[in-house]
């Protein structure tokens, strides 16, 4: 009895404890996309009185994709996650790499290293502006006086270099971020394969190509997942260098949704372009969960 | 196949010395076993033979060639760890994977794989993940990784250690079976005296970083050189009863307050030998006879408690302050409280000096 009595108590205690989160989540996250999701059905807008929209159906949806703007927007954005993120891998793998041997001043290099990560993205935004400014920026000063380039480039100003200087501005940022967490897995490696294909004759690329790496596919994979759904998500940075300018050449969905819901003030429209993206993010992250669980499995 | 000489080796870890001035050869094709208890540097040692850490004096020599400075992967020796590690990869490329290090053909490999496999009871288990397989069969995939390359020197860490009793048992048999078929150099670290007894030819005894006794395990048993040895090989662990080395017209004999053995022919040469009065004896609890009949020269006890161990006792006989441990195999009569008298077999006791811990005789 008494065992039983305790293990009811238990059960309900759990509940008790799980109750703030859901609260949180119910209100933050499953309501407030229920609400995004009921509004992306309307045309409810900032504009008059906000209580008298229509239920319009898939309209908005519609009307999305062929919209040049958001299809345009769509486009960038993962030609952005696309390029910046594998990027963000091979970088931070290196680094890591680099980082988890004995070397001096490895303490310090490491705390270096996470600086552009914790870094506030306006204060990134805006130090990378000044920086590729065409008049005074440093990166046409370099350029310039190693002879790469004859006259400045206002690499923000052009459609064929904005994106792509965004990009480096995202790789800079968040390299640091998957060097964190392959670190992190490479140090979590247990150390006896190691000795053990030290001691079968490998050398050290054949004992990271057959041994490190296949071990390492888990972390790298879910480094990958991670960075991929946030590169989706980017918007401070461009909003604060190019405000998607110019032309489209930049314009990413964050931003496409933001100009909408808070400078058109179609409510509804937003709502069903963020659904549109939430649902792609979900597809594709599946996909690389379903790799995961596949090669966990093996 | 080689032999391997370490001379005068050292290795420190910060204040503590693991490895204190060890000198071992293990000759080609002989099976040498290095025991102690956890923390006596006989891990240490082997991971130094194999090129994993260095010694930080000493060095170390296969065939009279000095190989200190070569890495783990020039020594060409195979290696198997207590934590059985397989790569994730199947048998069939787990086993091949120091060969294709080699760039060996790819004939060659299938053909020592298919033999290797064979020998280890592995084939039918080629095409499996290895990180899928239980641990014996992990183990022998570790070994045949290790065996595979024919290596110089075959290093043996606990390989049996974290096999549960059955396992540990046919593994060992595995062990010593393919060391006949294969006479490869081999050292083996155990903790496991039994394990250490069956398998070495030779044993090295470690304690604390300093080797105790190199010996068979016949003379380890029989004559062991010091405290240490005589209480650690033997299960159950031998008898150590203080007694002062007394005389009486010419002749000694140990005095333990509660009884005196004479010592007979050994008088002088313990006499000679003794730095001081105070002496140890020692008998192994195998080597004392019980019964309730009073015989000759017989000690009289009581039993005060009886260990059942299966078809073997080990009777705890109290003989005034004393407690005597008895081996006897079959069922045992006994009872508790019960008077008996035991009686030492001829020849089989060690007498220690107290002070230095070793054998007198």
């Amino acid at each position: 009895m008494g065992v039983a009595k305790s293990s009811s108590i238990e059960r309900h205690w759990n509940k008790l404890l799980i109750l703030p989160t859901m609260i949180y989540l119910g209100i933050f996250a499953f309501g407030s996309f229920g609400l995004v999701l009921f509004l992306s059905f309307t045309n409810i807008a900032f504009r008059g009185e906000i209580s008298r929209f229509d239920i319009i159906g898939v309209e908005n949806y519609a009307k999305a994709i062929m919209d040049p703007t958001f299809l345009t927007a769509l486009k960038n954005t993962f030609i952005l996650a696309g390029v910046a993120v594998p990027v963000e891998m091979l970088l931070g793998l290196g680094i890591a790499l680099m980082l988890n041997q004995d070397i001096k001043g490895r303490r310090i290099l490491r705390s270096l290293f996470i600086l552009p990560m914790i870094t506030t993205p306006i204060v990134v935004g805006n130090m990378w502006r000044l920086m590729y400014n065409s008049e005074f920026g440093l990166i046409n000063y370099v350029l310039m006086s190693w002879g790469i380039l004859s006259k400045p480039v206002p690499f923000l100003g052009l459609p064929e270099t904005a994106l792509w200087a965004i990009i480096l501005v995202d790789i800079w940022q968040w390299t640091p971020f998957t060097t964190l967490i392959i670190l992190a897995g490479l140090q979590a490696l247990p150390t006896a394969p190691y000795e053990a294909a030290l001691v079968d004759g490998a050398s050290s690329w054949q004992i990271f190509r057959k041994i490190t790496l296949p071990m390492l596919v888990p972390t790298l994979l879910i480094a990958f997942l991670l960075r991929f759904m946030d590169a989706i998500k980017i918007f401070d940075i461009v909003y604060i260098t190019t405000f998607g300018g110019p032309g489209l050449s930049t314009e990413i969905v964050g931003l496409t949704i933001y100009k909408e819901a808070f400078k058109k003030l179609n409510l509804g429209y937003a709502s069903a372009l963020t659904v549109l993206v939430l649902f792609i993010v979900i597809i594709l992250s599946n996909i690389v969960l379903m790799i995961i669980n596949k090669i966990m499995r093996r | 196949m080689v032999n391997v000489r370490i001379e005068n080796a050292t290795k420190r870890f910060g204040k503590t010395i693991a490895v204190n001035k060890l000198n071992l050869e293990v000759k080609d094709g002989e099976f040498v076993c290095i025991l102690g208890p956890s923390g006596c540097g006989k891990t240490t040692t082997l991971r130094c033979v194999a090129g994993l850490d260095k010694f930080d004096e000493g060095h170390i020599y296969f065939n009279d060639e000095m190989v200190d400075h070569l890495s783990p992967q020039e020594r060409n020796i195979g290696m198997v760890f207590q934590f059985y590690v397989v790569y994730r990869m199947t048998v069939r490329e787990n086993l091949a994977f120091p060969l294709e290090i080699k760039n060996l053909p790819r004939d060659e490999i299938n053909r020592r794989v298919k033999e290797i496999a064979e020998i280890l009871r592995l084939s039918d288990l080629l095409d499996v993940n290895a990180t899928k397989l239980g641990p014996a069969e992990k183990q022998r995939v570790a070994l045949g990784r290790a065996l595979i390359k024919e290596p110089k020197v075959l290093l043996l860490d606990e390989p049996l250690t974290n096999l549960d009793a059955k396992l540990r048992t046919e593994m060992r048999i595995e062990l010593m079976r393919l060391h006949k078929r294969l006479r490869s150099t081999t050292i083996f670290v155990t903790h496991d005296q039994l394990e250490a007894m069956t398998l070495g030819d030779r044993i090295a005894v470690m304690n604390l970083g300093v080797l105790q006794q190199y010996d068979t395990p016949y003379n380890l048993y029989y004559h062991p050189k010091n405290l240490f040895v005589a209480d650690f090989i033997g299960s159950p662990s031998m008898n150590f009863i203080e007694c002062t080395l007394k005389r009486k017209n010419g002749e000694a004999f140990l005095d333990a307050t509660d009884f005196k053995i004479n010592l007979g022919d050994l008088s002088n040469v313990i006499l000679r030998k003794a730095s001081s009065e105070e002496v140890l004896m020692g008998i192994r609890p195998e080597h004392i006879v019980i019964s309730k009949e009073n015989v000759n020269d017989a000690f009289t006890g009581i039993i005060d408690f009886i260990e059942n161990i299966g078809d073997k006792n080990i009777i705890h006989v109290k003989i005034g302050n004393q407690i005597i441990r008895v081996l006897v195999h079959g069922r045992t009569e006994f009872k508790l409280n019960e008077t008996v008298y035991i009686k030492f077999l001829m020849n089989t006791f060690h007498v220690f000096d107290k002070k230095t811990g070793s054998v007198i005789v």
